[in-house]
């Protein structure tokens, strides 16, 4: 009698872990529509439920630290939010502007790159996104499907769907909490030492291609803004690497040909010779700290605005 | 095909399910298929070397135990496990031995060179070498009998749960079950997926979530300071035991749930209060073996102390060698002989300290623990320069310590560690705190379903490859 029953333990357990399954995806949604999450998901949230911005910034690490949006509204007259997330690439930066604009079109948006946005292999940390599989966000669909393989049937249970993002969703609690106020900017501290300056002049590799599929991750993100009426401005902030080519350094002219093929301005001051020779207005190489940020932006503010009327012109 | 892998998540019920469906006479070729296609859909062409093993070893058993002369079966046993050994030899250490035959060379400014011996390890190689030719000794000692059928000897050979990473079964526990019938017991399932799911807590939720930084850190030790390559140290500590002890248990779970025991591999190694316990409770059936097929037949501790001293010493530099093909194994091996005969003579020269209160066993505990944990350096050190430039660097250079993934990924791993841990000292103490476990069946039911649900949402599912599969 007892082992016939336990004959449908089996049954009752995945009965079980599927009702957890059900209740753990109620609560998150329910809990995060009430409360704010921390880090990136708060952002990420944020741009695509509720951002209503004049002036979006889409970009990594590097954008997050490197623009500071109180600064440009004084300055532009526009409202701001910087939308940079940690270690992310271009399949994200096409997710994020996918869904704000299915939702409302900003009037510009500045999308930050990296050196080796076109060139990187693999689609970042794109599972960040994946408690937004299946909402109806095509973009974020078709990544999940391709970065998770197989494995993406498991995409349909929420408790896969938050898999580590959930525990770092409660860890990050303890962490001080990215503050929204801010705009999004979050401010590096000055390190104890500069960094020291890399040169990778001499590593420049003539053989190196773009990635075709962030080629194509790029001309969607100018297609969708197209089609919407939002003016893209393509940049790229100051590092304290030497790149190579002097002052066309080779991965940047792929992405300066893409952007004059597409009509696309693009401000590049990764290779600015005033941060070049100023290692104290770094965190580290790619990354600028407080003060460097605020001098940063400041100058960057008269070339936007430049683009800005250049692209309100037209 | 690994136990982590989506593959494995459709091969497992299925297996599950035609195995009992069957009737009882095509079960063992059913087994046997699939252990076979389990190992095949790695290499196909490395299914021969099982197949060979298991024919020579076969063999042997039957001719060791038909000839009456003593000679004879030695010679037979000799020819087995030369056979067996040099399958081993060819594919694990033939690189690592033509390597140091040319530096040898070299020094002596020789201009001869042997050929380049890299071959692609076949996975398990190391473990099925071991249960067979335990086989054929056991046979040869008269404490078997050998096996008449060939299909239940295959199986025996190749039997998928451990075939890749033990536990390495002997015959006596393993062949006789093959002749069982298993009826299917509720009980016996639910335990197994019981005893599965807290292997896969360990493998997924702790080693596959430590491997990151653990790679990150000794791969890179140049980048790091001693800080971080502690936490490195601390966390490779436990990644091997989760990696390898997750992926024993679940072989159990796996075993139990088509009717089959086998040996408890781990008991709790790092609650040994002294090295001897560590390695009773640590990999028990590699260390059972040693025991018996190098140890004692060296003659073991019935004997002079210095011949004692020198049969553990060289019994553990052979067990380090068995793990791989390289001076840090051996190294490893060796300070684990060191650290036995250290441990013999403290027993022989001086007084016995009795430990009592639980502060002493926490004491010894920890000591055990922090000396096991630096022995990991040169068991996971890329080479021997490597693991003394860590070592130097622990102690010299502090710093602030490398995030890794992240703090988020960092405390996650460490209430993973800490919810082990306290399993572990609940079972050692033998507290009567049971959830998976609990006679009720309801409590025990939601507990492992809300074990299960933790696993789907903080397990990492990039598929590490188990450790050990490179033994």
């Amino acid at each position: 009698m007892k082992n016939n029953r336990r004959k449908y333990s089996i049954f009752f357990l995945m009965a079980a872990v599927a009702i957890i399954d059900l209740c753990f995806g109620i609560f998150i949604d329910s809990y995060s529509a009430k409360h704010p999450l921390p880090g990136d998901y708060l952002k990420i949230e944020y741009m695509m439920k509720s951002s209503d911005e004049d002036m979006l910034i889409i970009g990594s690490s590097v954008a997050i630290n490197a623009y500071i949006p109180q600064i440009m509204e004084d300055s532009l007259g526009l409202t701001c939010f910087n939308g940079g997330c940690n270690s992310q690439t271009l399949p994200f930066y096409q997710c994020m502007v996918e869904g704000i604009l299915s939702r409302y079109s900003p009037a510009y948006i500045v999308l930050s790159m990296r050196k080796d946005d076109l060139f990187d292999e693999g689609l970042g940390f794109i599972n960040l996104l994946k408690p937004y599989y299946g909402k109806g966000y095509a973009s974020i669909d078709y990544f999940l499907d391709k970065q998770n393989g197989r494995k993406s049937i498991f995409l349909h249970s929420n408790l896969y769907r938050y898999n580590t993002i959930g525990c770092r969703i409660l860890l990050q609690y303890l962490q001080s909490v990215e503050k929204i106020s801010r705009k999004g900017f979050v401010p590096h501290a000055v390190p104890k030492y500069p960094p020291s300056l890399i040169n990778q002049y001499a590593y420049a590799s003539p053989d190196r291609r773009t990635n075709p599929e962030l080629e194509t991750c790029f001309l969607k993100i100018v297609d969708l803004c197209r089609q919407s009426g939002v003016r893209l401005i393509v940049t790229s902030p100051p590092l304290y690497i030497k790149l190579p080519g002097q002052g066309n350094p080779y991965e940047f002219s792929a992405l300066e040909n893409l952007c004059k093929a597409h009509n696309i301005p693009f401000i590049n001051d990764s290779q600015s010779a005033f941060f070049l020779s100023r290692p104290d207005l770094f965190y580290d190489n790619s990354h600028l700290n407080y003060f460097g940020s605020e001098i940063y932006t400041n100058r960057f503010i008269d070339e936007l605005k430049e683009k800005c009327v250049e692209l309100s012109s037209k | 095909m690994l136990f982590n892998s989506l593959h494995f998540l459709g091969f497992f019920p299925a297996v599950c399910i035609l195995y009992r469906i069957l009737p009882q006479k095509y079960r063992n070729l059913f087994l046997l298929s699939a252990s076979y296609y389990f190992y095949m859909s790695w290499k196909p062409v490395y299914g021969l070397l099982i197949l060979f093993s298991s024919l020579v070893t076969w063999i042997a058993g039957i001719y060791i135990a038909k000839q009456s002369e003593r000679k004879s079966q030695k010679r037979m046993l000799i020819i087995s496990l030369i056979a067996n050994f040099a399958v081993l030899f060819v594919f694990k250490y033939a690189g690592f031995f033509s390597s140091l035959i040319n530096q040898t060379l070299g020094f002596a400014q020789i201009r001869m060179q042997l050929p380049p011996m890299e071959l692609l390890l076949p996975i398990g190689i190391s473990f099925y070498t071991l249960q067979v030719t335990a086989y054929v000794i056991d046979v040869f000692r008269g404490e078997i009998k050998p096996e008449r059928n060939f299909l239940r000897y295959a199986l025996f050979a190749a039997f998928f749960p451990q075939l890749v990473a033990g536990p390495i079964e002997r015959a006596k526990n393993l062949l006789p079950q093959f002749r069982q019938e298993h009826r299917f017991d509720g009980n016996e399932f639910i335990d197994g997926i019981k005893t599965m799911a807290w292997g896969y807590f360990m493998k997924l939720c702790i080693a596959d979530r430590l491997a990151p930084y653990v790679d990150a850190v000794f791969n890179n030790y140049l980048m790091h300071n001693g800080a971080s390559l502690l936490l490195g140290t601390f966390f490779f500590t436990f990644q091997i035991f989760c990696d390898f002890a997750g992926y024993s248990l679940i072989a159990l779970g796996i075993a139990k749930c088509l009717g089959f025991n086998l040996t408890l591999n781990f008991k709790r190694p790092y609650l040994s209060p002294d090295i001897k316990s560590f390695w009773r409770r640590w990999h028990c059936s590699l260390s059972s073996w040693f025991a018996d097929y190098v140890y004692i037949p060296l003659g073991g501790n019935r004997c002079p102390l210095y011949r004692h001293l020198f049969n553990l010493f060289i019994t553990f530099v052979i067990s380090g060698l068995w793990h791989g093909a390289n001076w840090t194994f051996l190294i490893w091996g060796a300070y684990h002989g060191l650290l036995m005969l250290f441990y013999v003579l403290k027993n022989r020269l001086l007084p016995k300290i009795k430990i009592h209160s639980p502060f002493q066993t926490a004491i010894s505990v920890f000591f055990t623990l922090i000396i096991v944990m630096f022995g990991w350096i040169f068991f996971r050190a890329n080479d021997v320069e490597s693991a003394f430039s860590i070592i130097k660097k622990i102690f010299t250079e502090p710093g602030m310590l490398y995030k890794g993934n992240g703090i988020p990924d960092i405390i996650l791993a460490l209430f993973c560690i800490g919810l082990l841990m306290f399993k572990e000292i609940k079972d050692e103490m033998a507290w009567n705190i049971h959830l998976i476990h609990n006679k009720n069946e309801v409590i025990s039911l939601i507990s492992l379903s809300l074990l299960i649900s933790f696993i789907i949402l903080s397990a990492d599912f990039s598929g590490g490859a188990f450790i050990y599969f490179q033994f």
